[in-house]
């Protein structure tokens, strides 16, 4: 091609970087499709052969490459085309953003939870009391996790900073205790754990404080309320014990009891981040991060815009294997077009001068020029998008197991302490004639600081941890949790048909000749008529015949007639390929196969020809195929007492046949984006619905679930519209799936329920006045034990892998490999 | 056209491969290519009027690597 290449100056997909020396210049590019950390020599070597280039330095990790390079030798736009030509992928930076701001809060999260670590290390030893026998040194038990956890946790940051900062942690609090237990801390005490109290509320945890303001304005009682409410209960006692100043009263383990419900907390929101923050990471992984650009010919010249700036009227010429950018009319060239991800057809549509072209599909082997009929508002994308947003709004919502708890809980807990206060200040004032106010308050206040339920606000992210890991070990990822878990619960399942339960793309199916050894020779000649061909099949036919090793001949002449054939000179034969009207036009007689035809149009394949010398040779059958475990995924889901519904946009034979090979009785044909999402709707009357698609017709769809599961390989609006991503794109997934989401809920339900028995037991206790809130914390160490190793019991990498990752880019999650 | 099979060294994972197979369809003249990072070797399918043996082993090896031998394995004549 001779059209000249420019890039206008406000399009680049690179930053430039200052440069040691004075004549060369320094860019940074964002590169997608790095595989395995040995894939960054080859680019290495592919750039540094380039002239002009000094320097090339790949990152794995961060997935960008430097290049040094002389300008007045080489251009960036050299080298960004080297790389696609290679197979790499350029990354949008503006697209990448997100990424980094949300590992940036992560990392922010992380360093509060660390300060909040050293208070609790800090409060632990001061209130150690031996007298109280062994039991009081669980808390330091605790102490010691902690400590762990901050040199896991700052391990990203630099092995020396762990190292130190967990080492000055364990010398702190081994000072204290030392100082303690000689007693030089007697009077010290509460008015250290006072203010080590005021800091963590007031201070690191200042963030939870307004998010429980913010909630009690609106009447909601959550876990952040419920908090502060321990929080300040622990404060107020403390501040008490200072008033009164007696010796017997525990004031500094009041205090020590807020600084530790709070820190363990911040950890239980952090846990969730880290989760949160990862399965949305991954997910974005799968996207396309490429600048999405098309190539307008404007005045003559083409140029490369982004996507953005392409308005109506606009030429766009569109290359084999492109992405049609918009919406738009063919104005000259010739080219097969793969719609299956927008309409559902898996057979490739052919588009010549005067047809429209949707927005998303595929080209394939012609060159197109296309003229922009509609940009943004109004194309079948954003009208998709529009769908996707409304069964967004529509889609019945999952209410976490943890909330629902709480709303029952919380209130109870306030009701609890309420009746103690009123219980004492009664039962005193019967027994020994004076209401015993300080007696009361301590037992209201202890109740309120056995309340927070310190354990379930972790059991919810570590059921989901464990939950994730697993998925992912099965090439399975988690968007949401609750979904996930609610995968369980689904009694009828939605399947697309193409791209998800076929392959997506058709292939040679039969091959018939009239005499009877000729069907090699057959895909030999049809291969070679379609060799040069754009034809929609000719790739399938030429495909067909390389993977048998055939070598066809070169043509002479070759004439393509849209909707029709091709008519090819080979030496001094005439070879005729195309559907069997055009053959029987141009004389050639399929009558003997005319039973053939009609049985396998009526099984839904697309049947061609082959003529030669105007004597019929036999036809080709293709059609798309199924994947290889379609058939035994269905049959699982079957028993595990599922109802199977297919729904596709195609055709009604082809759903048919592939219904009936796959074991599907109820078959929707011919349906629209916005209507398979109402389909999903109807079925929602019922019970909960599944749906597993690809394609962007499917999204919608996939909203609307109650569970929405993408293919891998799918558009970047179907994955994001689902709740459960299939990575390794194999059906047989989803019967695995669905029983981790099993065993992911049932673990839930053991972590909350261990979780409130400590609660359950400690509070009718604590609601006596008798105990001191030293066993507060005793409790909440005991539970939170108990929770860890039920969930990790096992799988205990999960949890630290997830620890410790925080701070670096995600590195990529494997899909699994096929057995 | 002509089918020739090139045995590659240098091949890390099926992402290699598959950037192979990329780099070579590309290449006016080639109607199609397979390349197998297990068994290290790339089959393609091309014109030798539009494109000859030697730029593909170069096409191949441009980002780094090694063609160590190659054989036909069919060929048309007209």
């Amino acid at each position: 091609m001779n059209i000249a290449m420019q890039t206008t100056s406000t399009f680049t997909p690179w930053s430039e970087e200052p440069s040691a020396r004075a004549n060369r210049r320094k860019i940074r590019a964002r590169i997608g499709g790095l595989h395995c950390s040995l894939c960054t020599g080859t680019i290495e070597k592919a750039l540094g052969r380039l002239p002009g280039v000094d320097k090339v330095a790949v990152s794995l990790t961060h997935e960008q490459a430097l290049v040094e390079y002389d300008p007045a030798v080489a251009r960036p736009e050299q080298f960004l085309q080297t790389l696609r030509d290679i197979g790499y992928t350029i990354s949008d930076p503006r697209k990448l953003r997100p990424f980094e701001e949300e590992e940036r809060d992560l990392v922010r999260e992380a360093r509060r939870f660390v300060l909040a670590v050293a208070l609790s290390v800090a409060a632990i030893p001061i209130i150690a009391d031996p007298t109280v026998g062994w039991i009081g040194f669980l808390p330091a038990l605790v102490c010691l996790s902690l400590g762990v956890f901050v040199f896991l946790v700052l391990r990203s940051t630099g092995l020396w900073i762990a190292i130190a900062s967990a080492g000055g942690l364990v010398v702190m609090s081994l000072t204290l205790l030392y100082l303690n237990l000689q007693g030089h801390l007697k009077d010290a005490a509460p008015w250290l754990t006072g203010s080590l109290a005021l800091l963590l509320v007031f201070g690191v945890g200042r963030h939870i404080l307004h998010m429980a303001i913010q909630a009690l304005r609106r009447g909601i009682l959550n876990q952040h309320v419920l908090l502060e409410i321990g929080a300040f209960a622990g404060i107020a006692g403390g501040v008490i014990g200072l008033v009164l100043d007696r010796p017997d009263y525990p004031t500094a383990p009041f205090f020590a009891v807020s600084v530790m419900v709070g820190t363990y907390h911040i950890f239980s929101e952090w846990l969730s981040l880290i989760v949160k923050t990862r399965s949305s990471q991954a997910v974005k992984r799968l996207l396309d991060l490429q600048p999405e650009t098309a190539r307008v010919v404007r005045d003559g010249k083409e140029i490369e815009l982004p996507i953005e700036e392409v308005t109506v009227g606009d030429f766009v010429r569109i290359r084999p294997g492109e992405r049609i950018p918009a919406d738009g009319t063919v104005v000259s060239g010739h080219s097969g077009v793969d719609q299956s991800l927008v309409t559902g057809e898996a057979i490739p549509v052919e588009k010549v001068e005067g047809d429209s072209v949707i927005g998303g599909s595929i080209n394939g082997t012609g060159t197109l020029l296309v003229k922009i009929a509609v940009v943004g508002e109004g194309s079948f994308l954003s009208q998709v998008i529009r769908h996707v947003e409304d069964a967004r709004a529509l889609k019945p919502g999952i209410l976490h197991l943890v909330d629902r708890v709480l709303r029952v809980y919380t209130p109870t807990v306030l009701v609890v302490a309420a009746l103690a206060v009123i219980g004492w200040l009664v039962g005193s004032w019967l027994a020994g004639g004076h209401a015993d106010i300080e007696r009361a308050v301590f037992a209201g206040l202890s109740v309120l600081v056995m309340g927070y339920p310190c354990a379930v606000g972790i059991s919810a992210p570590l059921s989901i941890v464990r939950g994730a890991g697993q998925a992912a070990e099965h090439g399975i990822l988690m968007r949401t949790g609750e979904a996930f878990q609610g995968f369980r619960l689904v009694k009828q399942i939605v399947l697309d048909k193409t791209g998800t339960l076929t392959e997506g793309r058709p292939l040679v199916r039969e091959i018939e000749a009239i005499r009877r050894a000729g069907e090699d020779e057959l895909l030999f000649l049809a291969a070679a008529a379609e060799a040069s061909s754009e034809h929609p099949l000719a790739h399938a036919v030429v495909e067909a015949a390389f993977e048998r090793r055939l070598t066809p001949p070169a043509l002479d002449s070759f004439e393509a007639l849209p909707g029709k054939g091709v008519i090819a000179r080979l030496g001094s034969r005439e070879v005729i390929v195309g559907n069997p009207r055009f053959l029987a036009d141009r004389g050639a007689d399929l009558s003997q196969l005319q039973s053939r035809i009609e049985a396998l149009e009526a099984a839904g394949r697309t049947v061609i020809g082959i003529a030669e010398e105007g004597r019929a040779l036999g036809i080709i059958a293709l059609g798309d195929t199924l994947r290889p475990d379609a058939v035994k995924a269905v049959a699982a889901l079957r028993n595990a007492g599922l109802k199977t519904v297919l729904v596709t946009g195609d055709n009604e034979r082809a759903a048919r046949w592939v219904a009936r090979e796959v074991g599907i009785d109820e078959v929707h044909a011919g349906i629209l984006p916005q209507d398979k999402a109402a389909i999903v709707r109807q079925l929602q009357a019922n019970a909960r619905v599944a749906m597993v698609g690809d394609g962007i017709n499917d999204a919608p769809a996939l909203m609307q679930a109650d569970v929405g599961i993408a293919m891998g390989g799918g558009t970047d609006i179907a994955i994001e519209s689902a709740d459960i991503i299939i990575l390794s794109n194999r059906l047989d997934a989803l019967p695995v799936a669905r029983e981790i989401s099993s065993r992911s809920y049932r673990k839930m339900v053991q972590n909350v329920s261990l979780a409130f028995l400590f609660n359950g037991i400690g509070i009718p206790i604590a609601a006596t006045g008798l105990i001191y809130p030293i066993w507060a914390m005793v409790a909440m160490a005991v539970s939170v034990t108990a929770i860890f190793f039920n969930s990790l019991w096992g799988t205990p990498r999960l949890f630290f892998d997830a620890i410790r990752s925080v701070g670096q880019p995600i590195v990529k999650v494997p899909a699994a490999q096929p057995a | 056209m002509k089918t020739t099979i090139f045995r590659i060294e240098g091949m890390n994972c099926d992402a290699c491969a598959n950037s192979i197979k990329s780099l070579v369809e590309k290449e006016p003249g080639v109607r199609m290519a397979s390349v197998s990072f297990s068994e290290r070797f790339a089959r393609v399918l091309y014109d030798p009027q539009a494109v000859g043996e030697d730029r593909l082993v170069d096409v191949i090896q441009q980002p780094g690597f090694r063609v160590v031998s190659r054989e036909v394995a069919g060929e048309s004549a007209r």
